[in-house]
């Protein structure tokens, strides 16, 4: 059998994450205005300065639009008042205690392998659960407040630790930085906090978990991690969806502030649903993601990008103090209709400021993938060092790969070195892995994980497995 | 040793893109034989190999390959080993990223399950690997190292023996696992593949140098010329070819050693 | 119809300076097209992104004006800095063509070599198919001011099979005291089947007056052919220097391009090529030195339209002072163009505190059997190498010249005409601090 007639044989993807949870949910009306904020705000019980802040980036928002059109990335544009800004499961009470947690609840996540229940939780990794709008849980807790460390929904925070989001909230994503930055900032319904003490480092993988379920709901959820002097945190986010035909919006903002001396790895899993083969239904995932590294900190972003009809973001790293170190090692993966346009940002303000590029780009069916990235040295960034590395796979002769790499240096004691590559999986390769008796599809997968080795090694150990997997399965269809 | 032959080609004919190959050769091999295919360059020798293991390059236009009784040719090349094919690669495939025995264990087990064997785990697989390595001394260094990736020359070709010590096919094809080779390395090589003939293994040695053939003595040597064998023998035949070389083959090649097309591109005026 | 945006003084002031010409009704007709289309798209603003590192500004803000033909001798003047020339040559003072100072001499027959204008008078029928082809107006708004308002430049057209043995070189002079001048020379080249010829173009330019030289240059490869180009560029330090190449080539055509882009206060020059025939292989590479406040752009666009082509790009630039480098280069892989293989790189050399450099090496792929690549690099002079030099007892300033040079040198190991090779050497040298005296002895 021919490579075309295989290409053509294996195009459905399957997704395993598809189903739907019927559970009632209590949403605002669809549509956007001064007042839906003000809803979502009152349901969320906020203090004045969140709804202040809310509304200022509502009233900037307005003024933005029409939406960026830069990214090499073609979709019909949402209409955001036929969206629906806050759902949540309906709960009986609060999410206080695990038990208070709707079991139907319970259910959805531990079909999604995210047992919430004590005695069958994952071993050394603390969730929160965030279903559509809100947090339904977070494990481990109790155990993580005894070293000073702070985990909870950011609804939580901002009621219990009002000072610290107070002052670190906006801080390196603006409200006003961009055009999705700006909605999320006034429709943000809930999201992740993590303050980890002085000298403290976190003794288990936190993690959340962001299920998108009800229809017509975009999640707009805000994660905020503060690595106080000398913290060392790891962290990680998974995300799936139902499969359904319409398109549905996922505009979030990461936040990650590295005091001097710190450490955040933040580690991405993004399995949203992609859409169908035909490329109808998806989320649409654009995305904000930026870490401040101040002095001798550093800030890793790790991403495995194989889900979302549309993919649109740069976890980015400002370098703002001297010998701040800014790492992003990204796969992502794109099938069938699937458009990624993802890379970083390394912005060099700081010292002897180092940062590490490692992308890597797989392209099967029709999926267009571009890498785009911006190495920036700044002035005053004497020693700066970057290095870049950006290849390219392609599987099938409908895909497109695409590199935008771009430099400036404003330094002459800077060192930056960027290198690219694409190619095609060999047919030598293949032929070999096949003559030693792998199936063509095994021995794409295969081919696909090596070339993609370098990042995934950087995830944590329990999910490296994970993401290895995902990646064999995200092909499915696409071999040849 | 007599009876059915575990491989036998009749007329076969191969091209690539247009040019033809391999033009109408026949050969017998039995279980337990070794053969040796010598020729010049361009005699169509890797051909063969490649055809024999399924490559999807060369397009077989004519002939007939019959393996173990059952045609040969419809068969995908993972069909093919796990039946017991196995090629030697003249230039084994660098494969970035993933281990080497990894690789090697997911492909045993594949051929494991294709033959209703259970699978081998992972301690039970080191063991073997461990044992077998041995035989080329392979540094188990080599196992955490990307396949291929890296490798010397001489160590490639181990790599390659070492492989095929753990698949244990019933037809290896070693297409010029000599070539590049220093005379210590050589040495290393052939004795692993030498002890690895025995019983119903076939085993067929694609080689341009009969130095190759004093370590692993063949019971038969072929000498093809322009696509086809040309004359066959025993051992001696490959000594003779040592004092003669080739010229006398080209010769006798029915259809001439004619050179490639030069390239022609279609005209496309700007 | 909507109003015209509102021009900039240059845009104005040039728009302005376009007068009917007694020439063919189509030619006539192409340039009101092509004015119409530059009064609406402007000069080219940092908004674009093509643009985005290289402000057009401080020309915009100039009023410009057309050469006298009494300015002619001023730059013809600058001759003798060109250097000894013994094959052919085409010269042009200020965009005008200098018959007295031309040589069409050691062409094949069959081979036309003449000034565009008079190409435009004697062999129309070959001029016409061609002109404006590649550089389309449409397309690019330096494009429609150069079709609207060329004098004259090179016309080369060579049949199947011609080879033209000695470089054929074409010299741009500008000069005119006093007064801020706009030129825009225009070269038209068809090679055909398996013709083969080297052109240098050779830009020169007095230092002092702003001035515009806005080349436009358009190269037709049949199948087989191959044409070797060079650019010196040496325009004067006021000068802004717009360039574009654009090239189109046939099957199994070869094309290269090496250009030294040394003088000029802003130097962008584009190259846009099209891989249109099997087997075509492309060579680009251009090294630009800056210093003071010059600014120094390559960009270059090259599409890959069939299979198994070719192209590799290799751009280097040196900045002192508060220099400013930008290399844009895009590789376009178009559906089905299989086995192509392409290779950008794009190093910069910083040499002072002020001094800095954008770069944008871009892959855009839509065939998956391709073997394409990217490369860049911005770094400074390897310190241990400097010291290495001093300790060997050079100057600190000698030490520097030789590491730059090192750096810029397989930039000339490009041209491969040996007296052309000789000639780029002493350009680059003259370019650098003691560099005539350190690298003539070398």
């Amino acid at each position: 059998m021919t490579t075309a007639q295989q290409l053509k044989e294996l195009t459905e993807q399957k997704y395993r994450y598809g189903f739907v949870t019927d559970i009632e949910a209590d949403a605002v009306p669809k549509g956007l205005s001064e007042e839906i904020i003000r809803l979502i705000s009152r349901k969320k019980g906020e203090p004045e300065f969140m709804l202040a802040w809310r509304l200022k980036a509502y009233r900037h928002w307005l003024t933005m639009g029409p939406e960026p059109e830069w990214a090499n990335v073609r979709y019909n544009k949402p209409d955001y008042q036929q969206i629906v800004y806050y759902s949540a499961p309906k709960a009986k009470k609060g999410p206080g205690s695990m038990e208070e947690v709707d079991p139907e609840l319970k259910r959805a996540f531990a079909k999604l392998g995210i047992p919430l229940e004590e005695q069958l939780r994952l071993a050394g990794v603390a969730v929160d659960a965030v279903f559509d709008s809100v947090s339904v849980a977070t494990t481990y807790k109790q155990k993580l407040a005894e070293k000073g460390i702070v985990f909870c929904s950011f609804s939580d925070a901002v009621k219990e630790h009002p000072a610290l989001v107070e002052e670190h909230l906006g801080s390196v994503v603006p409200a006003t930085d961009n055009f999705f930055a700006a909605l999320n900032s006034a429709v943000f319904s809930d999201g992740s906090f993590v303050y980890v003490p002085k000298g403290v480092r976190c003794p288990m993988e936190l993690s959340t978990y962001f299920r998108i379920n009800a229809k017509d709901t975009g999640q707009f959820e805000r994660t905020l991690i503060v690595a106080d002097e000398g913290a060392y945190v790891s962290y990680l986010e998974g995300c799936t969806a139902p499969m359904r035909d319409e398109n549905q919006l996922h505009a979030a903002v990461v936040e990650l502030v590295a005091k001097d001396g710190a450490q955040i790895k933040y580690s991405t899993v993004q399995n949203w649903y992609p859409g169908d083969a035909e490329g109808k239904g998806g989320i649409y995932n654009f995305v904000t993601k930026r870490g401040a590294a101040h002095r001798g900190s550093k800030i890793s972003w790790t991403q495995v990008e194989t889900g979302s009809a549309i993919t649109w973001k740069y976890p980015s790293v400002l370098l703002l103090g001297d010998d701040s170190v800014g790492e992003f090692y990204s796969v992502a993966l794109t099938n069938n209709r699937q458009q990624a346009d993802t890379g970083t940002k390394m912005i060099h303000v700081g010292k002897n400021t180092r940062s590490t590029i490692i992308s890597k780009g797989i392209s099967a069916g029709r999926g267009q993938n571009t890498y785009r990235g911006l190495v920036k040295v700044q002035k005053g960034a004497s020693g700066a060092r970057n290095y870049s590395q950006c290849d390219s796979l392609l599987i099938g002769d409908r895909c497109g790969a695409h590199t935008f790499p771009y430099i400036e240096v404003k330094n002459p004691t800077a060192t930056v070195e960027h290198e690219a590559t694409t190619s095609k999986i060999s047919e030598d390769q293949l032929f070999y892995c096949r003559q030693r008796g792998l199936s063509e599809e095994d021995a794409v997968s295969m081919i696909v994980n090596g070339f993609a080795k370098q990042v995934l090694k950087e995830l944590p150990m329990e999910f490296a497995v994970e993401a290895q997997k995902l990646l064999g399965l995200s092909l499915e269809g696409s071999v040849g | 040793m007599s009876g059915e032959a575990l491989l036998r080609i009749q007329g076969l004919r191969a091209r690539v893109a247009d040019k033809e190959i391999l033009r109408g050769l026949d050969l017998e091999v039995r279980a337990g034989e070794v053969h040796a295919i010598m020729g010049p360059n361009g005699s169509g020798k890797s051909t063969l190999a490649g055809v024999l293991a399924g490559r999807d390059a060369y397009q077989v236009t004519a002939g007939t390959v019959t393996y173990d009784g059952a045609d040969l040719l419809g068969l995908a090349p993972e069909q093919r080993a796990a039946r017991g094919v196995f090629l030697g690669f003249q230039y084994p495939v660098e494969i970035p990223g993933v281990g080497n025995l990894y690789f090697l264990r997911t492909a045993l087990n594949a051929l494991r399950r294709a033959r209703g064997q259970e699978e081998l785990d992972a301690m039970d697989f080191l063991a073997l690997a461990k044992e077998k390595m041995k035989l080329v001394d392979l540094d188990p260094a080599f196992g955490s190292r990307s396949v291929n990736e890296g490798f010397s020359g001489g160590e490639k070709k181990r790599n390659e023996v070492f492989q095929m010590a753990v698949l244990e096919p019933r037809l290896a094809i070693l297409d010029e696992i000599d070539s590049g080779l220093d005379i210590d390395a050589l040495r290393v090589v052939a004795h692993g593949v030498d002890a690895l003939r025995g019983g119903d293994r076939a085993i067929v040695v694609v080689t341009h140098y009969q130095r190759l053939l004093e370590y692993i003595v063949p019971d038969h040597v072929h000498v093809m010329a322009a696509g086809r064998i040309v004359k066959s023998g025993g051992r001696e035949l490959a000594h003779e070819l040592e004092k003669s070389g080739y010229a006398w083959a080209a010769e006798k090649a029915p259809l001439g050693l004619s050179p490639a097309q030069p390239r022609t591109h279609p005209r496309t005026r700007p | 119809m909507s109003a015209a945006p509102t021009l900039t003084p240059a845009a104005e002031s040039l728009a302005a300076a376009f007068a009917p010409r007694d020439e063919a009704p189509w030619l006539a007709e192409a340039r009101v097209r092509a004015l119409a289309r530059f009064r609406a798209a402007g000069l080219p603003t940092v908004k674009q992104e093509d643009w985005r590192f290289t402000n057009l500004a401080p020309l915009a803000a100039l009023r410009l004006e057309r050469p006298h033909p009494d300015e002619g001798e001023a730059a013809a003047a600058l001759l003798a800095r060109a250097g000894e020339w013994n094959g052919p040559q085409l010269v042009f003072a200020n965009g005008r063509y200098r018959s007295d100072l031309s040589s069409a001499d050691g062409l094949p027959p069959g081979a036309v070599l003449l000034s565009l204008a008079e190409a435009l008078d004697e062999v129309p029928d070959l001029v016409r198919p061609h002109l404006g082809r590649l550089a389309r107006p449409e397309a690019h708004p330096l494009s429609a001011l150069s079709a609207a308002l060329f004098d004259d430049g090179l016309f080369l057209h060579l049949p199947s099979g011609a080879a033209v043995a000695p470089p054929i070189r074409i010299l741009h002079l500008t000069a005119a005291p006093g007064r801020t001048i706009a030129s825009f020379p225009r070269s038209l080249v068809v090679a055909g089947d398996g013709a083969l010829v080297t052109l240098v173009e050779h830009f020169l330019g007095e230092d002092g007056a702003a001035a515009l030289v806005a080349p436009v240059a358009e190269v037709v490869l049949c199948e087989g052919a191959r044409v070797e180009h060079y650019r010196f560029q040496e325009d004067g330090l006021g000068a802004f220097h717009l360039g574009g190449l654009h090239v189109e080539q046939g099957a199994a055509s070869r094309f290269s391009s090496h250009a030294l882009e040394l003088g000029a206060r802003l130097c962008r020059s584009e190259v846009h090529a099209r891989l249109a025939g099997e087997g075509g292989e492309l060579a680009l590479s251009g090294l630009g030195l800056a210093d003071g406040a010059r600014v120094t752009d390559a960009f270059a666009l090259v599409e890959h339209a069939v299979p198994r082509c070719t192209s590799s790009e290799t751009f280097k630039s040196v900045l002192a002072g508060s220099a400013r480098g930008v290399f844009a280069g895009r590789v376009r892989v178009l559906p089905g163009a299989q086995k192509t293989s392409a290779y950008q790189s794009s190093s910069n050399l910083l040499l002072s505190e002020d001094a800095t450099v954008d770069t944008k090496p871009q892959l855009e792929i839509f065939a998956d059997d391709v073997k394409c690549g990217h490369g860049g690099t911005v770094g400074q002079l390897d310190e241990t190498s400097l010291f290495y030099l001093r300790s060997r007892g050079l100057s600190e300033a000698a030490a520097r010249t030789l590491l730059i040079y090192a750096f810029a040198a397989e930039m000339v190991e490009r041209v491969r005409p040996e007296p052309l090779q000789a000639r780029a050497r002493a350009l680059v040298a003259a370019r650098l601090p003691e560099g005539t005296r350190l690298l003539e002895a070398a």
